[in-house]
């Protein structure tokens, strides 16, 4: 019963183990890699992109703490404001998630399609591993940017809208 | 029973039908009422712990029903739009009441709580408190107005409802 939270806050909780638990796994698999690894530049990609992960996890943990439930106890003034600034919040996150999500990890990537690039002189890999890079951090990029955006503007003028209700 | 709990129970008995009125502002679909009454409660549940007294029972619950039937307004925001009242459910009449005084009672209930469903959230709740009879004092703690504010909110409401109920009463 006391786990029940409302849709918003589920999401926004989701979001976070899931980044959180992927974040984890990523920075433990790249940073294994980066101690196997033989050649210097792919090892400092794979450490470059372990060190992203361990980025993202810090950051969401310092920055997502807006996403917890404001506290209802509070005056009906003060809980309507604490809302819009929660939902502000997160357009915030998702608005910069090309700088604290998608720059880091792409940058190492790139860095690794490079190093494979010098040690195996292919270039058909090479533009692979460009092409499917690009692809998948283009399409986390719009999906931060432009989707999970519009989402939360339509809850937020669905909170102004309550204020107007039958203007 | 331990403490929360009972206090839980004081509540419920304290406050059920105040209740049961305020959600009645915020939902005309029967279903829709019971799920944001649940809600409430849940609310009220787990906030117990953190009832401290710095503010009345009475303005702390207030706070907290209305906060959350802001969060449920907007978390059913869209469904509510697809979905229609399918009838309206209010707390029985005394049944010592003849009945022809009791369809009145009920219609003229009906006809007023639609009528505040209309209102701009804020004016809705301030009336929710007036008519639940809090204080200007009391209804300022609740919503963070000023009193000299809800004062000149009220009048323009009673008037704006008349009008509104009146205007509903012309058409039938």
């Amino acid at each position: 019963m006391e786990n029940k939270s409302t849709e918003f806050e589920r999401i926004i909780s989701r979001r976070d183990l899931r980044e959180i638990i992927f974040g984890a796994a990523g920075a433990i698999a790249f940073g294994y890699l980066a101690y196997r690894s033989a050649d210097l530049l792919t090892r400092v990609s794979y450490a470059w992109i372990a060190a992203s992960f361990l980025w993202i996890i810090y950051w969401l943990r310092r920055n997502s703490y807006l996403h917890r439930s404001p506290a209802r106890d509070q005056s009906v003034g003060a809980y309507y404001r604490a809302l819009f600034d929660s939902y502000e919040q997160q357009v915030w996150l998702l608005r910069t998630a090309k700088l604290w999500y998608v720059l880091p990890i792409w940058s190492g990537l790139m860095l690794f399609a490079f190093a494979t690039w010098r040690v195996q002189h292919n270039i058909g890999v090479l533009l692979t591993l460009l092409i499917t890079f690009n692809v998948t951090f283009g399409f986390v990029w719009w999906l931060n940017q432009s989707w999970g955006v519009r989402y939360l503007r339509r809850k937020q003028e669905e909170l102004a809208k309550l204020g107007r209700a039958g203007e | 029973m331990n403490d929360r709990e009972e206090f839980f129970r004081r509540l419920l008995t304290g406050y059920g039908g105040a209740l049961q009125r305020l959600v009645s502002c915020y939902e005309a679909d029967a279903a829709l009422r019971e799920d944001l009454l649940q809600e409430i409660y849940l609310a009220l549940w787990q906030a117990i712990p953190r009832f401290r007294g710095d503010s009345s029972e009475r303005t702390w619950l207030y706070r907290i029903a209305h906060n959350t039937a802001i969060s449920a307004s907007i978390s059913r925001g869209r469904r509510s739009k697809r979905e229609h009242p399918i009838g309206e459910h209010f707390d029985p009449p005394s049944t010592a009441e003849p009945a022809d005084r009791r369809i009145v009672a009920e219609e003229e209930r009906r006809t007023l709580f639609e009528a505040i469903r209309q209102l701009p959230l804020e004016d809705r709740q301030v009336v929710t408190l007036h008519l639940d009879g809090l204080s200007y004092a009391e209804i300022e703690q609740v919503m963070d107005v000023s009193q000299a504010a809800i004062a000149t909110r009220l009048s323009r409401l009673r008037r704006r409802l008349t009008d509104s109920i009146g205007v509903g009463e012309k058409r039938k």
